[in-house]
């Protein structure tokens, strides 16, 4: 049995195994990083640390706009390849909806591999789409967009 | 962290200050210093090692270390003489214990795989054999000097051939000078004494062969599997001479051999220091046990009381602003609370500061090492002068410090100083002295080392300049931008590619090392009478003096030390290429428009403000659209969450608590030369 937080974005429900996440906030406004991914919104400052915030619509591949105004922070806690300790990096999703106890068994395997997607899990006729939180980070921080 | 890496990694820190007090210690020998005190202290350190390397189970160092500590302590207690080579192969174990650090602290408790050649070169200064831990097992040579007359004349001098085996193990030498006449018929040309030589060494039948095979006639037959000697197992060297009247008694005992000698029994690469193997040759060896040095600091109680007294303050401020909230008192109290927590602050950052700040030493005394080095491989005189030592800077910058400082001081050795023939004809002292001075200056620390050698040879460096196209053709020698040349990159005029420098990987690395650490590098050189290398340091990297600015909507941060002029006024020409520059005091400067490369749009039509900026490859003219207020900035990194972004050095948070960029004046430079179609200055035509 592990724990997962819920989230929606771009009207889909997503969840993330828990232990991930740090803390959950209201997004504030970000400052811009030119020449930065085109998922990264800007970075903001989190207890003196400067955190890049992700636009989950991106990496998702979701379409249309973001649900406006009310949208918060998740702050997760992610390994990289590149360095040795893990990073913080702030996931801009609509709206956290739950968090929820799910059996190791009621999460299937994703039918076809978006390497993104750990996998799924229905609950309350929901299909929640279990995200692979190192991969979605890793794609979404490493394309790198010189200035062009 | 557990528990037991948490242990090992403070003992391989502690073992590393260890080695480094051995190090400086042993060079300190070498001049000559008080030699009982520094005895002493190298023991201890091995001592302490040698300790802590058996608690933690890694057995290998531990029998290194012992064997180590055996040999200093029997120079310590005089039982054995303290000579150039004993103090060579301290150095020897020095790096060899280094090594076996490394290895610990990659987790491999195993030994080098050269640790024998380390065994056996302290073995053999070490008289009695302190029995070797690794190696091969000693066998015991007979060999005979028959005596023959004239070949002395030819130089077939017996005593060298002894001195050369004294240097492979315990050799016990019998003179027979029963041939010896009279003193009257004695014929001073003439060898007339034989030798009979026992040899016990681990060394194979080769190392043996060579020591006497320059001896004309010589044989060998192999010794027994076991030992001891048998008559039976003689060497016989045909013809070899024996000596004159003079059987010099000295080669007698092993552990008098002098430093004049090179020991040949050693592999090539047990005798070669660390720092000097190939491919290392460029930047100094790292302290082993990862990366970038030592992540931990050690403090002083006081501190830690000075600094826990002040957070107890904050906490105090921290109530007499609640406790004013909830009486909503007047204004007053506010202002006073808030003044005590200014002072508070301050105090604090201050403290903080002062826990990061080392001396300059800690740097500095690595170096005699590599002046040391490269004296004895390029056979040149030098002494290293350190003055200011106690100058006290953030732990950052000097770890970045030693890599530039290392090539620097190398540099000014191998490049600077002449040969001491050389120096002589030119009326110099044969011993050049390179300089290292650090001093604070305000919120810098200036560092400048100098030599008193030849110079950089300009001529040289012009060529080299119009070869690689960084200079125009038509440049005078004196004309040149020495610097300009000298910290392009893959730049030597060395023409001869040696194990120390050369290679052309140099003083760009050394620039740019520099500049990471937010210093400014400058070159002073004046033909035959030495160059002097400028370093201005930031005290800390943690916090700089920042000028805001704003390009469109967005405030960015320019490191002020990097700012040399604004105006609002610039005669901006536009090349064939695109490029656009302008001039600024008598020089042709790149302009590089910081909207296009930020990509955010300018609010004025034509660029208002150029503010001229040095980077590594020279002066630059920014052109932004406001300056805002100057302040001291918190450095913040950008890569511990996300990565590094071009033209960004780094963030930071600005007094209302936004974030705002630190730009990279040099990489803004090179976006800018890479990609002339950038500028959209354009739109001011």
């Amino acid at each position: 049995m592990k724990q997962y937080l819920a989230f929606l974005c771009g009207g889909e429900d997503f969840a993330l195994p828990i232990h991930y996440v740090v803390e959950v906030a209201r997004h504030q406004s970000a400052v811009r990083v030119p020449n930065a991914d085109p998922a990264v919104v800007g970075v903001i400052n989190l207890r003196g640390q400067i955190i890049p915030i992700v636009d989950m619509f991106v990496p998702l591949g979701l379409e249309g706009a973001a649900s406006g105004v009310h949208r918060v922070v998740v702050f997760t806690r992610v390994a990289s390849c590149e360095s040795e300790h893990a990073r913080t990096i702030g996931l801009l999703v609509d709206s956290v909806t739950d968090v929820m106890d799910i059996d190791d068994e009621q999460i299937k395997t994703a039918p076809a591999g978006d390497a993104f997607v750990a996998g799924m899990f229905y609950r309350d006729d929901i299909a929640y789409v279990v995200l692979e939180l190192e991969y979605l980070v890793q794609q979404s921080l490493t394309t790198l967009d010189v200035a062009s | 962290m557990s528990i037991d890496a948490a242990l090992l990694a403070t003992f391989l820190e502690e073992c590393q200050e260890h080695l480094e007090t051995m190090e400086a210690a042993v060079l300190s020998l070498l001049q000559g210093e008080d030699d009982a005190e520094l005895m002493n202290l190298t023991f201890r350190a091995a001592h302490s090692i040698k300790g802590s390397a058996a608690t933690f189970g890694l057995s290998y160092l531990a029998d290194l270390t012992h064997d180590v500590e055996t040999f200093l302590d029997r120079r310590r207690k005089g039982e054995r003489e303290l000579n150039a080579d004993t103090v060579d192969a301290m150095l020897a174990a020095v790096d060899f214990m280094s090594r076996q650090l490394s290895f610990a602290a990659e987790g491999r408790d195993e030994p080098l795989p050269d640790l024998a050649n380390l065994v056996s070169l302290l073995a053999r200064l070490d008289e009695p054999a302190m029995a070797p831990t690794v190696g091969a097992s000693c066998q015991t040579w007979t060999i005979s000097f028959p005596a023959t007359g004239d070949g002395l004349l030819m130089g077939e001098d017996p005593t060298l051939a002894l001195k050369a085996l004294s240097n492979l193990g315990r050799l016990d030498v019998e003179c027979n000078a029963d041939a010896l006449p009279t003193l009257e018929s004695l014929d001073l040309s003439h060898g007339y004494l034989s030798f009979e030589a026992t040899l016990e060494t681990s060394a194979d039948r080769d190392a043996v062969e060579e020591a006497i095979a320059w001896l004309d006639g010589a044989s060998c037959v192999a010794p027994p599997p076991p030992q001891p000697a048998m008559p039976s197992d003689v060497i016989i060297i045909g013809d070899a001479p024996a000596m004159p009247s003079l059987a010099p008694v000295s080669v007698m005992t092993p552990s008098m051999s002098t430093g004049s000698m090179a020991p040949n029994s050693m592999a090539p690469n047990s005798m070669a220091p660390n720092s000097m193997a190939p491919g290392r040759s460029l930047m100094p060896s790292r302290p082993p046990g990862g990366g970038s040095g030592s992540n931990s600091i050690r403090v002083s109680v006081d501190k830690l009381d000075a600094l826990m007294n002040m957070v107890g303050e904050l906490v105090i401020t921290h109530s007499m602003l609640s406790d004013a909230r909830r009486r909503d008192a007047a204004v007053e109290a506010f202002d006073a609370a808030l003044e005590r927590l200014d002072t508070d602050t301050r105090a604090l950052q201050d403290t903080v500061m002062r826990i990061r700040m080392l001396p300059f030493r800690h740097v500095a005394q690595r170096l005699p090492r590599v002046v040391r080095d490269v004296v004895k491989a390029r056979g040149k005189e030098a002494e290293l002068v350190v003055e200011g030592e106690d100058t006290e800077l953030d732990k950052r910058v000097l770890e970045g410090l030693a890599d530039p400082l290392t090539h620097i001081v190398r540099n000014a050795v191998d490049h600077g100083l002449e040969p001491p023939d050389e120096r002589e004809r030119q009326g110099k002292s044969r011993c050049g002295v390179v300089t290292l001075r650090a001093r604070q200056v305000g919120g810098h620390v200036d560092v400048t080392i100098t030599d008193d050698g030849r110079g950089v040879n300009r001529a040289a460096l012009l060529r080299k300049g119009i070869e690689r196209g960084i200079v125009a053709p038509d440049t005078s020698k004196d004309d040149l931008d020495i610097k300009a040349v000298m910290f392009a990159p893959g730049l030597s005029t060395a023409t001869e590619v040696t194990g120390i420098s050369g290679r052309g990987v140099g003083m760009d690395v050394v620039a740019r090392n520099v500049e990471a650490l937010g210093g400014v590098i400058s070159i002073d050189s004046e033909p035959g009478s030495g160059t002097s290398v400028h370093l201005r340091l930031p005290l800390t990297t943690a916090i700089m003096e920042g000028q805001l600015i704003r390009v469109g909507d967005e405030t960015y941060v320019l490191p002020l030390q990097t700012m040399l002029e604004t105006t609002s006024t610039a005669d901006v020409q536009r090349l064939p290429s695109g490029q656009r520059v302008c001039t600024f005091r008598d020089d042709i400067t790149p302009v590089v428009c910081v909207s296009a490369l930020l990509g955010t749009e300018s609010r004025h039509p034509t660029p208002s403000l150029f503010v001229f900026a040095e980077s590594a490859t020279g002066v630059v003219a920014l052109c932004v659209d406001e300056m805002l207020g100057q302040q001291q900035v918190v450095v913040k990194d950008l890569e511990a969450n996300y990565r590094e972004i071009p033209g960004i050095a780094a963030a930071t948070i600005l007094g209302n608590g936004d974030v705002a960029m630190i730009l990279d004046v040099d990489q803004l430079f090179t976006m800018t030369v890479g990609h002339p179609s950038l500028d959209n200055l354009e739109a001011a035509e």
